[in-house]
């Protein structure tokens, strides 16, 4: 895959989530601390209960997440692995094994940070994407225990 | 880039005309229907009334029946305004027009038996229905529309009514030649079968089309007459608007018995005289009409309130003033012309959308009472003033003309004072509650003194710290036992906060436990604070304490006492005070980070002359950021210039940059010149210059307003927006700082002129596809073009109050149609030309094609080509926009563009670098590749 320039990088971040709401400079500064990396295929991103320090977005390739030897699911170009390890240092809860040759973007947690203390307005679209991720969550949880408890109903 | 106008299709060209919106078309025409089916119906049956009666009474009589239909309005609306409570709004509308279609019927039958006094009674049922079935039309229009569509299309709907005049008259003359005037009766309750139809269709549609303008019914409605009353006493807006309608109505009565009573001298036939004030409504409606669609929606668009409410009382004192030298049926139907074709245009137009921008609960209180009893008694009064004048008094027609003027300029000074109410109205609706904080805590600490004096003797701590925190914006009163026994707490939060409150509050009587307290301490603040309340309510001799202090075994409270005895008038122990001091900061600096801390803040305390000061510079680049901290307050305290430079280094640094602020501020005016100049070099990094305007605003004052005003001039767009929000800062706190008016105008029409260029070139970068360049360049000419908008109203807050103007703003974006109608309103009477002119239409448009037509208008700018657009953009000063606009050329292949992007190789920003570097490599491939 060829290299990427910074704004090739801002229009991928636009469709993460978590970026999804910041303006377009925004973007291109989350651009910048985004490094561009290349994976054979088999190649360990991270392993479970492992350190988990950064985000990454697939360009290119698959890759395979999988815990306690069990495969997970597997998630494809434009998709993203480790949104929240941005944010705590959990460790992480699975394997992400590369299945093909892999091209990613990587945002580490330090650099991340930097940005959004050098950047307040960012921070604030940040929490907003959150509380949005959280909101849906809770609402698939309630989902899920309302059909559970249909289920025991009927 | 200047394009020619698109060729549109004729339905555009007239939603143009008339301004429609989408989705505005089919309710205003549905209303303007209704109103001229209304109207009609009105004229017919007024003209049928007077002739009717003037054919049994003289027109001598006609007071009478005047102060008859003001009492029975109020019987009427009295039960009127029961029934609305009851009823839902269409409900009423439709009921009322049944209603009044039976009573036709039967004052049909009844008319054939010649009863001179029914013709008394049909003059004062049709004198109650020509107020409440107009009134009706407006009232619904008033919930279907918000303020700016009310503006827009009121004169739409008023044409209605003026055309319904016109056709009104003319059927009825002809209706009274072929079938006699009693047969108007029964085909204007047709008429009114009509209107019931229409507002149970527009009821229907229109509800859901603007749900979010037509609010629910809102509880405490008016159940009589009396709570309507009080309402209206209750507001001075509607006691105004009451009095403008009464002397309006008054005037009104006085002008139709003068015209009445000329016309009745000239002409004695009972269908001739209906055939005359037939023929007479219908052409002047005619000529209204006319008037009214080319004009009055115009007039109302362009300068609302601020003329259209002076309309009328102007043309009615004048027409007055030409009856006064002549009394001839001419000079009678000039002034009744005059009357006639306002009062059911411009001036309804004006005096309906006064209501628009009330509350829905004050409206339904109100309007029913206003429009009809009001009205109604206001005609009364006519009548008694028309008995008094004409009956008992014998005055001429002429000579009435004096009373007209005695109401006439009354009613001009009232519209004067409810055009500012107005805009004082609107301010209010678009008003967001301003919550300080502060008041909140004064409020709580006024509210709790009790429990705070229970909460400071808990055990908990978070808890007595939470009090304390309280007690500082309260009365201390009953909590000041527990502060001296909270001086020498074991918790040095809470010891530091007990003493914060007894000195701020100057509680007496604690001197010996903040004694205790400057043992236990180490903080440098905290011990001048304690020696601050000593100073003040110690027993003994203060210097004397300072001096035993010289001796304790702290070292900083050493220090701390040495550094305040520097300060003081010299005496034997200023050497030993010096030689404290000097050791303390000699050996603070090999010394760790706490010590360190200590001596910076120190040093910003003692004299600036002390031996010790250059250990400041040392410290300002301690490896320690509270050290630094402490070095820059300390820095600012002493005022040293040779540290200027090196704290304006700092000023970008979020570690210490609220610290770097007010050291500077500190520094006083006089290093605005090197503040200005700082921000102005370019050799400084960019975040340095763009964190200086903050620090300028802290020192205050109209030299530092000046100097941001003037760095506003400058080109680089994240400084001038800071310098923008520095002085929006300021203005805040100091409203009474003088802008210049000239300079921040054409700043803000610059930006203006920036907004509608951006739109003309967004318009020309396609919109759908999958180029996902063009995409992002489409967002981000929409952030900027929001960001414009932002730049635009805090330039605008500079010359006008500004939170009234961020008021507005936050309405604008809101999205409740009825706020932003009012924001919109409020900023359209409150801004002046040329920046009103050229705003409104770019605020108020919702579809970009519009403003583009107004930009080409206003500057000549027009959406051009996808390349064109690029090309411009690719001109511009901002460097993430030149980026966005390289990367969507080599995105589209449009080699148009390359010698733009050529010019942008060597660019200083290496963003742009980077992105034109790599457009102009993909623009260089193979047409295939790209």
């Amino acid at each position: 895959m060829e290299t990427l320039t910074t704004l090739d990088k801002a229009i991928r971040l636009q469709k993460v989530e978590l970026f999804r709401d910041l303006e377009t400079d925004g973007l291109a500064l989350a651009a910048s601390i985004a490094a561009q990396l290349q994976f054979p295929a088999g190649s360990v991103l991270f392993q479970e209960n492992g350190p988990a320090d950064a985000l990454y977005i697939v360009l290119e390739g698959r890759v395979q997440l999988s815990r306690g030897g069990r495969e997970i699911f597997a998630t494809g170009v434009g998709e993203t692995l480790g949104n929240w390890a941005l944010f705590d240092e959990q460790p992480s809860l699975a394997t992400a094994t590369c299945v093909e040759d892999t091209s990613l973007l990587k945002i580490e947690r330090e650099d991340f940070f930097d940005l959004l203390a050098d950047h307040a307005e960012m921070t604030q679209t940040m929490f907003k994407a959150l509380v949005k991720r959280v909101r849906a969550l809770l609402a698939l949880g309630l989902q899920a225990e309302q059909a559970g408890g249909a289920a025991r109903n009927a | 880039m200047e394009t020619a106008p698109a060729s549109r299709r004729p339905v555009s060209r007239l939603a143009e005309f008339f301004a429609f919106e989408p989705g505005e078309a089919g309710p205003t025409l549905l209303l303007t229907l209704y109103l001229l089916l209304a109207i009609a119906s009105v004229i017919a049956l007024k003209a049928a009334s007077n002739g009717l009666f003037l054919t049994h009474f003289s027109a001598r009589d006609l007071p009478f029946v005047y102060v008859a239909i003001a009492l029975s309005a109020s019987f009427v609306v009295g039960f009127y305004i029961r029934l609305s409570n009851r009823l839902s709004q269409h409900r009423l509308l439709i009921y009322t027009q049944l209603f009044a279609v039976s009573n036709l019927l039967v004052f049909w039958w009844m008319l054939s038996s010649d009863l001179p006094w029914f013709s008394a009674v049909v003059y004062v049922w049709t004198g109650i229905y020509a107020v409440i079935i107009p009134s009706q039309v407006w009232t619904l229009a008033n919930h279907l529309f918000t303020t700016r569509q009310a503006r827009r299309l009121f004169a739409i709907v008023g044409s209605g009514g003026i055309l319904g005049a016109a056709l009104g008259g003319l059927f009825a003359r002809e209706v009274a030649r072929a079938s006699g005037t009693a047969a108007l009766l029964p085909t204007c309750g047709g008429l009114l079968l009509a209107c019931a139809g229409i507002v149970a269709y527009l009821w229907r549609t229109a509800r859901q089309a603007a749900a979010s303008t037509l609010r629910p019914k809102q509880s405490g409605p008016p159940a009589s007459l009396l709570d309507s009353l009080q309402a209206v006493r209750g507001s001075r807006y509607l006691l105004l608007l009451t009095l403008l309608v009464s002397l309006s109505a008054i005037l009104n009565n006085l002008v139709d018995y003068q015209f009445k009573f000329i016309v009745r001298q000239e002409i004695t036939d009972r269908d001739q005289l209906t055939a005359f004030f037939a023929g007479f409504s219908s052409y002047l409606a005619f000529f209204s009409f006319l008037m009214q669609l080319l004009l009055t929606s115009r007039v109302m668009r362009w300068f609302g309130l601020n003329f259209a409410i002076f309309v009328l009382p102007i043309s009615m004192l004048a027409g007055s003033t030409v009856l006064l030298f002549s009394t001839t049926l001419t000079a009678a139907v000039i002034l009744k012309g005059a009357d006639n074709a306002f009062r059911h245009s411009i001036d309804r137009s004006s005096v309906e959308l006064l209501w628009v921008p009330l509350p829905a609960r004050l409206k339904q209180q109100a309007k029913s009472f206003i429009d009809v009893v009001a009205s109604r008694w206001a005609d009364g009064l006519g009548g008694v003033l028309l008995v008094l004048f004409a009956s008992v008094l014998h005055w001429s027609v002429v000579k009435i003309s004096w009373v007209n003027l005695a109401v006439g300029l009354p009613w001009l000074a009232v519209a004067w004072l409810l055009r500012r109410e107005y805009v004082q109205t609107l301010r209010s609706s678009i008003e967001r509650p301003d919550i300080s904080a502060e008041a909140l805590l004064v409020e709580m600490a006024g509210a709790s003194s009790d429990e705070i004096t229970t909460v400071l003797t808990s055990a908990d701590e978070k808890a007595v710290e939470t009090g304390l925190g309280v007690l500082q914006y309260g009365q201390v009163n009953a909590a000041a036992a527990n502060l001296g026994a909270l001086l020498t707490h074991l918790s040095p939060a809470i010891r530091r906060k007990a003493l914060a409150v007894v000195d701020s509050k100057r509680v007496p009587g604690c001197a010996s436990e903040v004694e205790k307290f400057l043992y236990l301490d180490d903080q440098v603040s905290s011990l001048w604070l304690a020696l601050d309340y000593l100073e003040r309510d110690a027993a003994g001799s203060f210097r004397g304490l300072l001096e035993r202090l010289l001796e304790s075994p702290y070292v900083v409270l050493r220090a701390t006492a040495a550094v305040r005895l520097l300060g003081r008038s010299a005496g034997q122990d200023q050497a030993r005070a010096e030689a404290v001091f000097t050791a303390f900061v000699a050996g603070a600096r090999q010394s760790e980070a706490l010590h360190r801390q200590q001596a910076a803040e120190l040093l910003g305390r003692g004299p600036g002359d002390a031996g010790c000061q250059d250990a400041l510079e040392a410290f300002l680049d301690d490896p320690d950021p509270q050290v630094v901290r402490a070095a820059i307050v300390s820095a600012g305290q002493t005022g040293q210039g040779s540290l200027l430079s090196r704290l304006i280094d700092r000023a970008a640094d979020r570690r210490w940059r609220t610290e770097v602020r007010r050291a500077l501020a500190a520094f006083g005016p006089e290093i605005l010149p090197d503040l200005r100049e700082a921000m102005l070099d370019p050799a400084r990094p960019a975040a340095v210059r763009s964190a200086l305007p903050r620090a300028v605003a802290s020192s205050g004052g109209q030299p530092a307003a000046d100097l941001l005003v003037s760095i506003l001039d400058t080109t680089d767009p994240g400084l001038q927006y800071q310098a923008l929000r520095a002085l929006n800062r300021m203005r805040r706190g100091a409203p009474d700082l003088q802008f210049d008016g000239g300079h921040v105008t054409s700043l803000a029409l610059r930006e203006v002129k920036q907004y509608y260029q951006y739109i003309s070139l967004r318009e020309g970068v396609p919109s759908n596809g999958s180029d996902a360049g063009a995409a992002f360049l489409r967002r981000t000419l929409a952030e900027q073009l929001r960001r414009k908008l932002d730049v635009i109203f805090r330039l605008i807050s500079l010359l006008y109050p500004p939170k009234d103007i961020f008021d507005a703003f936050y309405g604008l974006r809101s999205g409740r149609p009825d706020l932003r109608s009012n924001a919109l309103e409020f900023l359209d009477n409150t801004l002046q030309n040329p920046v009103r002119q050229m705003l409104l239409p770019l605020l108020e448009s919702r579809a970009a094609e519009r403003i583009v037509e107004h930009g080409r208008t206003f500057f000549g700018f027009g959406a051009g080509s996808y390349a064109e657009s690029l090309g411009a953009l690719l001109g511009e000063s901002d460097p993430w926009l030149q980026s966005c606009a390289a990367y969507a050329a080599a995105e589209a292949g449009l080699r148009e563009v390359a010698p733009a992007l050529d010019s942008l190789e060597d660019a200083p920003n290496s963003l742009l670098r980077e992105t034109v570097l790599a457009a102009r490599e993909r623009l260089s491939r193979p047409a295939a590749s790209l």
